[in-house]
């Protein structure tokens, strides 16, 4: 037995010495970055987005940052730099404005920010316009579309880029702080979910049935985001003909005034800004675009 | 007896801690040197044209559309500018070669040139409404010498080559027009026939530039001289890849491509 319990302390040894092998691991990565020349737009990019908000834009296509279902091409240069002044001009600064400063949006924006430059179109001619994942990145299409005379087009870019960016937003501060469950209560049972495509024969009808637009009544959470970026980047006149739109009803009417009363409740208890006060903000920067200029850096 | 067994059990792990794997390299750099050297040789022979490159550009996987040639001079470490015989523009974008499977080639921001290739079906007006003509904007750098670049579309896995354009710089505006002009007499023509001793084949047009006789696809590049196929086909028995284009005959009123004996010609319509 002694000599047993020798061996086994040898063998539990040998073992020990077996598993010891430390490496310490280089913190640099082993593939070597071509260096590559910063121009004008990297250096606006890095200087005002990166510093400020933490937020970093790709505006040259990275394959593995896109969508490979479908097939994209790239933005270009000349859009992209429209594109990043307006991102800052029409979606981050008026959240500066209202809330005293930069750190809302780099607290709770997402950081990354995707340019393609054509939609991502499916085989039936359907397109994806804006998408976003895991409250990290934010892609946004079409990005080629915008020049001289589509920039200054209020209605363009709200419904190109500027909704896309503050309902997925307000995604992101929902999974920070949910939203109250009375909001689910007041249309339950009326999502359709996957069948909003085909529910409702256009806007009217959905208005009517309560939602603000047919792609609110897939869910409570998309119907809360539809909500506050419609009545956010819409002045009042557009939200009212909204709600008037052919086909619509007064019940439809109340139902989706009561869902915006609790929305803008939450906006104002939970993160303290008053979306009649944003949606002013935005308005004047709108009426402002002519005299803003999206191309110098 | 049974002492022997630790003993063999801790000699056989004695063994094992000996035995520091050092097999022999096939190569004598790591991997990760050697893609690293093979990006910088990209990048280097890319740059080293000053008249740049004639891009042999075939869309789509297995080209069905036919190609175009597209001169793509890398002009610095992040600019590259691209003409075409297919259009008159002249459009300069950005570009990268980063690794992956092996140096990778992007062209990362819009160029219209290259990118009317790579535009869904819906935009271009060619091909299915995803897809289009399924032109890559990423391709594998299979071999960069400072004869030819092979490049492999990354999407549709199309082999594609570019060779030096020829001549010095002050030939290179002359070139282009040449070969627009080639491009032109094959893009705008009717329809085709191939016609050998003993047989005649109708061909009509493809998507693009492609040319269907019945479901066989043939897929041709104008160049400077004719036309280049982009793999050889074989018909009535006689097999080619390039031919040369001849100006129009009595027979042959709007001219002709044809291999060197002429045994095989590609008539104009």
């Amino acid at each position: 037995m002694k000599f047993n319990k020798i061996y086994l302390f040898l063998l539990a040894g040998t073992l020990v010495l077996n598993g010891c092998k430390k490496e310490k691991l280089d913190p640099n990565s082993v593939f070597v970055d071509s260096k590559i020349e910063k121009n004008a737009l990297d250096n606006y990019i890095y200087n005002n987005l990166v510093l400020d908000y933490n937020i970093d834009v790709l505006y040259k296509y990275v394959d593995k940052e896109s969508d490979q279902n479908y097939n994209l091409v790239p933005a270009n240069y000349d859009s992209s730099i429209r594109m990043t002044k307006l991102l800052k001009y029409l979606g981050f600064e008026p959240y500066d404005d209202i809330t005293g400063g930069k750190s809302f949006i780099k607290g709770y924006f997402p950081k990354l920010i995707n340019y393609i430059g054509e939609a991502a179109y499916r085989n039936n001619g359907t397109k994806i316009l804006g998408t976003a994942e895991g409250a990290r990145k934010i892609t946004l299409y079409e990005v080629n579309r915008l020049n001289a005379t589509s920039g200054v087009n209020a209605n363009f870019l709200t419904d190109s880029y500027f909704h896309t960016i503050h309902h997925e937003f307000q995604h992101i501060l929902n999974q920070t702080t949910d939203f109250p469950s009375s909001f689910r209560t007041i249309s339950g049972t009326s999502y359709v979910d996957d069948l909003w495509v085909s529910a409702w024969a256009n806007d009217g009808a959905a208005i009517a049935a309560g939602f603000i637009s047919p792609y609110a009544s897939s869910s409570d959470k998309e119907d809360f985001a539809e909500l506050y970026s419609f009545y956010v980047t819409l002045s009042a006149a557009q939200w009212d003909a909204r709600l008037n739109a052919t086909g619509s009803t007064a019940a439809g009417r109340t139902i989706i005034n009561n869902k915006l009363i609790l929305v803008k409740n939450y906006m104002l208890t939970v993160w303290n800004i008053d979306m009649d006060v944003l949606r002013a903000n935005i308005q004047a920067r709108i009426a402002n675009l002519p005299n803003f200029n999206q191309t110098s850096l | 007896m049974k002492r022997n067994y630790y003993l063999l059990t801790i000699i056989c792990f004695l063994f094992l801690a000996a035995c520091d794997k050092k097999k022999d390299r096939v190569f004598d750099e790591s991997p990760t040197v050697r893609l690293n050297a093979a990006v910088a040789n990209a990048q280097n022979i890319l740059r080293s044209k000053p008249n740049g490159w004639i891009f042999q550009y075939f869309p789509g996987a297995n080209a069905p559309y036919g190609g175009v040639n597209l001169f793509v001079n890398f002009t610095s470490s992040t600019d590259v500018n691209i003409q075409a015989d297919y259009t008159t523009g002249n459009i300069t974008s950005s570009y990268k070669v980063y690794p992956g499977a092996g140096p990778v080639l992007t062209f990362d921001t819009y160029n219209s040139v290259l990118d009317y290739f790579a535009l869904p079906g819906v935009l271009s007006n060619w091909g299915p409404s995803d897809t289009g003509l399924g032109g890559d904007i990423e391709f594998l750098v299979v071999k960069a010498n400072a004869d030819s670049v092979i490049l492999k579309g990354r999407k549709r896995n199309t082999t594609l080559v570019m060779v030096p354009v020829p001549g010095d710089a002050a030939s290179v505006p002359a070139l282009i027009a040449n070969y627009r002009t080639s491009f032109n007499r094959f893009y705008n023509a009717n329809s085709f026939r191939f016609v050998t001793a003993t047989k005649t084949t109708a061909l009509s047009w493809g998507t693009y530039n492609g040319l269907m006789a019945g479901s066989i696809n043939y897929s041709f590049r104008p160049t400077d001289t004719g036309v280049d196929g982009f793999q050889q086909y074989t018909v009535d028995g006689i097999t080619f890849k390039q031919l040369t284009f001849k100006a129009a005959t009595a027979t042959y009123t709007k001219g002709y491509y044809a291999n060197a004996d002429e045994s095989l010609k590609l008539v104009i319509l």
